[in-house]
């Protein structure tokens, strides 16, 4: 059975300059559409980390990885991986969609954990792992279909 | 062929208001035609691919392709957005314009930022499965997708003006028979 400690939630907030320029871009609320751009801003982002088997199992709690999160991101996973041993997994369950910035951030992580401890993937959603294929991604890091099969995947390692 | 979900507006879409400033060739020409104007802000590109993945049609177009349609839409503005401006100035003004065509989708996408380095337009980079960890690449992921899924790529500067064409060929959902 899996031993599950106490989640930590580490929050990243979208830079405060942008949200200036999209409540300027709110004058009077015409443009509902964009509501849906400040509630992202206003809610921020969220890793959920929990230590499982060893592993560091990290959640992202955001529906983007963009060209707009991916600094945060990348300064969020560096604080949520300080304590990390052999194992980081990134459920990417929750995350709609990626560009090449989130991307990048996520191989700038994978680097910056390298060589004593591995970060994997897990939970990819249709256009996540389209990005991966398209960059050949897929074929440099482990990827499981669930957060279950890489913990499973351990188990059988050792 | 795809279509849109409703019916468009004859002006141009503004996630900029009270600078509206449409060129004469982003006024609607046709009902083909979907017009954007928006800031160079990295937010402004979530909301203008809200828009046009809004304006399309899932019935007509498979969620594979409309997944490759947002990613190299967002590759091109976040492109336009870093390094034609600075990151993150409202100074500024993009337009998008989207035309449905026989086998997909023709995009011209115009800006007054600063030009493109001279010579050819980037390769991008890719991950190397022979090489190690510390030997892939954190960047130029961009250009190497925009490369992979974008056909007839061109770039002109001209009245301090960037712009740049490009089609993705898209395989419509034959529902019509």
């Amino acid at each position: 059975m899996a031993v599950r400690d106490a989640p930590t939630i580490t929050t990243f907030d979208i830079s405060s300059p942008s949200l200036a320029s999209t409540q300027r871009l709110l004058p009077n609320g015409n443009l509902s559409r964009l509501g849906s751009c400040r509630e992202i801003l206003e809610n921020g982002v969220q890793l959920l980390s929990e230590s499982i088997d060893g592993a560091l199992v990290i959640c992202v709690d955001a529906p983007r990885i963009d060209a707009a999160a991916a600094v945060q991101f990348k300064d969020a996973m560096r604080a949520a991986t300080q304590d990390a041993q052999h194992r980081v997994v990134l459920d990417l369950s929750k995350v709609d969609a990626i560009d090449s910035s989130g991307l990048g951030a996520i191989v700038t992580v994978m680097k910056h954990l390298a060589p004593d401890t591995r970060l994997e993937l897990a939970g990819l959603t249709e256009k996540v792992a389209a990005v991966f294929r398209l960059t050949r991604m897929h074929s440099v890091m482990t990827i499981h279909d669930t957060v279950d099969q890489a913990l499973a995947s351990a188990a059988r390692v050792s | 062929m795809i279509r849109w979900t409703k019916p468009l507006p004859l002006l141009p879409v503004s996630l900029e208001k009270g600078r509206i400033r449409p060129a004469s060739d982003l006024i609607r020409d046709d009902e083909n035609t979907f017009c954007i104007l928006l800031p160079p802000t990295l937010i402004a590109i979530r909301g203008a691919l809200a828009e046009v993945m809004g304006v399309l049609d899932p019935n007509s177009l498979g969620s594979e392709e409309r997944g490759t349609i947002e990613l190299v839409l967002a590759e091109v503005l976040n492109n336009i957005v870093l390094h034609a401006y600075d990151g993150d100035t409202t100074d500024g003004l993009i337009s998008l314009k989207l035309t449905l065509a026989r086998n997909g989708l023709q995009f011209t996408i115009r800006d007054d930022g600063g030009p493109m380095p001279p010579g050819e337009l980037p390769l991008g980079r890719v991950a190397d499965p022979n090489k190690g960890t510390m030997a892939q690449p954190e960047h130029g992921f961009g250009w190497f997708i925009i490369r992979a899924v974008a056909r007839d790529i061109a770039y002109i500067r001209a009245g301090g003006q960037n712009t740049l064409t490009f089609r993705i060929v898209a395989r419509p959902l034959s529902l019509d028979h």
